[in-house]
């Protein structure tokens, strides 16, 4: 037989559905949601984002380096090739993926090897947007298209000297 | 306060909170990009309180992210399978409507009075009363059924 449930128990049944939610929180081991803190968390307030036209050199990612690995936390990587960046209003940059191969969200790998050359667009397999971007640095955040199942994986980068620097950022996950 | 500083006293929060919104997988990434979005703007030790806005933030990223999702969380990703007890009364909570979740999980779980929860979420108290008694309603069916 039920009975109609006083507010106690519903009070209580929230904090139930709750804990067992924040239970099943992975432990993170990004302390630090972003980047080795060269330069960023030093910037002087007048470093602000403006728009400006970033051209910079990403290495190709070769996907035999990432294949059946767990992005997140692993040692940096290096890449270059083409990324030509929108400016901040626009911060969208322009991508093509080579083909290798997708995010595979049940392995955890990123399997996918991003090539960069501007005027060539195909947005709907890869994207990096740009979170923020100076006279020598841009952060970004690079996300290929997965599987039906996870429509974008990726990764947060800064490019540095003209060079695509992960260093431990978090893997986005899964997103629509 | 330096920012790293800022973040680490509000970070464990933030994805308790970032995680009965979007669920625990993604919570994380939640934060981090609020974090990395406020930063690319300003520093946190320029926010004359950090916390509420952290706050308003992890919850507009996580009602923008599900707006893109087809389906809210799903008990399922909670790890909870459906002969357990507890499956309908998560299932019921993790249907309610974001801003539902987020004031009951702020006044029911944090423990904050309705004033603070109506800080944290840039709204008015009235209103958070109103989700609150939405919120109950919405569950009181679930239990009733149990």
């Amino acid at each position: 037989m039920s009975v109609d449930p006083g507010n106690d128990e519903v009070r209580d049944a929230f904090r139930q559905a709750y804990q067992i939610v924040t239970d099943q929180i992975p432990a993170s081991t990004v302390e630090w949601p972003l980047l080795p803190t060269v330069g960023l968390f030093d910037r002087p307030p007048e470093h602000r984002r403006r728009g400006v036209t970033v051209a910079v050199s990403l290495l190709l990612l070769g996907a035999a380096f990432f294949g059946g690995r767990y992005f997140a936390g692993e040692s940096e990587v290096a890449a270059t090739g083409l990324l030509a960046a929108q400016d901040e209003e626009s911060a969208e940059a322009r991508a093509v993926q080579d083909g290798i191969g997708y995010p595979s969200p049940s392995e955890g790998a990123i399997a996918a090897a991003l090539a960069f050359e501007p005027g060539l667009v195909d947005p709907s397999v890869a994207r990096a947007v740009v979170i923020f971007a100076d006279e020598t640095t841009v952060d970004l955040r690079v996300e290929v298209r997965a599987d039906e199942f996870c429509h974008w994986f990726g990764v947060v980068g800064r490019v540095e000297a003209g060079v695509l620097v992960w260093r431990g950022g978090p893997v986005l996950g899964c997103a629509g | 306060m330096r920012d790293e500083e800022i973040y680490r006293k509000h970070r464990e929060d933030l994805v308790r909170y970032a995680a009965v919104l979007v669920g625990p997988a993604d919570a994380d990434d939640v934060v981090s990009a609020v974090v990395l979005r406020t930063l690319a703007r300003r520093r946190l030790s320029d926010l004359d309180d950090a916390r509420p806005y952290l706050f308003r933030a992890v919850l507009n990223e996580a009602r923008s992210r599900l707006s893109r999702r087809r389906d809210p969380p799903h008990v399922a990703e909670i790890g909870v399978i459906d002969s357990d007890p507890r499956f309908e009364v998560l299932d019921a909570v993790l249907e309610l409507p974001t801003q539902q979740r987020a004031a009951t999980y702020l006044v029911y779980w944090a423990d904050l009075s309705i004033s603070e929860a109506a800080m944290l979420m840039g709204i008015r108290p009235g209103t958070v009363k109103r989700y609150l008694f939405l919120a109950r309603r919405s569950l009181k069916g679930a239990l009733h059924e149990r």
